[in-house]
């Protein structure tokens, strides 16, 4: 490692050597470097008199004026200052724990509190309501239209709505609700208005569908008049 | 310090330290607490600063115990770097500064010669004469005086290895600095020892008075 080979080097090794006397005063060196400090001694005055410096520096090196020793007292504080981490750690740890649970931890803190059978009766409480949800929210269900399986007076597609040709209608007295029902769906005519002061029932019919209309209502027996309004 | 105790002891309380076990923690502290608080002491000359650093030093052991790797070193080198990062702490916090310029030194030590100093006043007269200033000191109150005026830093590396008999590979550990560091500090420290010991008469190597 370190050699002492020529001028040049020993300049450049000097340094590098003066600086290991310290421990090689106090024996704590590795071999190598022990020997290459110990072959440069020989040489070189100045270190010589480094090494005299630094035995005398041990000598000489100032004692404390006041020692220190562990206590009992002393002890008891380091125990007190414990108390005070640990518990501040405690503090630190709980308040983390608070912080950072968010709405699902609470959940699942709370979970793991409740009793076992509970537990099971909430979960598939929480799955029936999750399935009934996606029932009514997800596309795709018994709906087969926007607006729903019902017809009402304002749907577009009500036949209220159709724009045809009215008919005046006149029934013999024995005309029976459901054989009027009947009939208006064959002839697939719709009440506007009636029965007047004279019995009399105005319904409509699609213009395209008039004279079929009106062949339905004419050949039933008990229509005594059929006659399209102007 | 730690080289008149045994390591495996120490390495064995530290295992039961990890443990949270507080008497391996007590037996812990009255092995090795003395050691570190004399080289505390040495750093910050003050009982209750010293108090303060082990203090600290023992709360970092019981936090940090884990943390120790035989592998990496001897357990004293371990304990001392974390002493000697406390003590400088505590240094920095009381305003002492790690490291005094040359000039500051040089003012200091001929205002010392102008001017009586307190705690050698009874040695020293206001001729500023390198034999008046020496008279009726020994060279031990000279080193005491001298190595009072060093740096933090250089008094650590002085201490570290020639009273803690650290090697220098150890003492770049403790002060988490790089080797070469370690050994020109050494070097310069012993320098300006020297120089001012020329100034209030004394040299080493010949433990003897320089009569000017």
């Amino acid at each position: 490692m370190i050699k002492h080979q020529d001028d040049k080097a020993s300049s450049y090794h000097h340094d590098e050597l003066i600086n290991l006397i310290p421990w090689y005063v106090k024996d704590k060196l590795t071999a190598n470097e022990r020997t290459a400090v110990k072959q440069h001694l020989s040489d070189c005055e100045s270190c010589r008199q480094e090494v005299s410096n630094c035995q005398a520096l041990i000598d000489f090196l100032p004692k404390p004026i006041e020692s220190w020793q562990p206590s009992a007292a002393h002890f008891a504080g380091i125990l007190a200052s414990l108390d005070k981490l640990e518990a501040n750690e405690k503090l630190e740890k709980s308040t983390q724990i608070v912080s950072k649970s968010g709405f699902f931890q609470r959940i699942q803190q709370l979970f793991a509190q409740t009793p076992r059978p509970v537990r099971w009766v909430l979960m598939a409480e929480s799955l029936a309501f999750a399935a009934l949800a996606a029932f009514l929210v997800l596309p795709g269900h018994i709906s087969t239209n926007q607006i729903g399986t019902f017809e009402t007076l304002s749907t577009v597609e009500s036949p209220a709505m159709i724009k045809g040709r009215s008919i005046r209608l006149v029934f013999s007295e024995d005309m029976t609700t459901r054989e009027l029902s009947d009939l208006l769906r064959k002839a697939k005519a719709q009440v506007r208005q009636g029965p007047s002061e004279v019995g009399s029932f105005t319904v409509e019919v699609a213009l395209k569908e008039e004279k079929q209309s009106l062949s339905v209502l004419r050949s039933n027996p008990k229509v005594q008049l059929a006659q399209p309004v102007e | 310090m730690g080289n008149l105790v045994d390591e495996t002891v120490g390495a064995t309380l530290l295992k039961r330290i990890t443990e949270k076990d507080h008497k391996a923690f007590e037996e812990f502290y009255y092995l090795y607490a003395e050691g570190f608080g004399r080289f505390l002491m040495k750093m910050l000359k003050q009982h209750e600063w010293v108090d303060e650093a082990v203090n600290d030093v023992m709360l970092t052991i019981w936090q940090m115990a884990d943390r120790y790797d035989p592998e990496k070193g001897r357990l004293s080198t371990w304990l001392f770097g974390i002493a000697h990062n406390k003590g400088l702490k505590i240094l920095e916090r009381n305003g002492r500064c790690r490291e005094e310029s040359l000039e500051d030194y040089d003012v200091e030590v001929d205002n010392n010669e102008k001017l009586v100093d307190g705690s050698y006043g009874s040695a020293i007269t206001s001729n500023s004469e390198p034999e008046r200033v020496v008279m009726g000191w020994e060279l031990g109150d000279a080193m005491s005086w001298a190595f009072g005026k060093l740096s933090p830093d250089h008094q650590a590396v002085i201490e570290l290895c020639f009273t803690e008999d650290f090697t220098y590979q150890e003492i770049a550990d403790i002060i988490d600095c790089p080797l070469n560091t370690v050994k020109t500090r050494l070097f310069h420290a012993r320098k300006r020892l020297a120089e001012m010991l020329a100034r209030k008469g004394f040299a080493l190597s010949d433990q003897v008075k320089i009569e000017v």
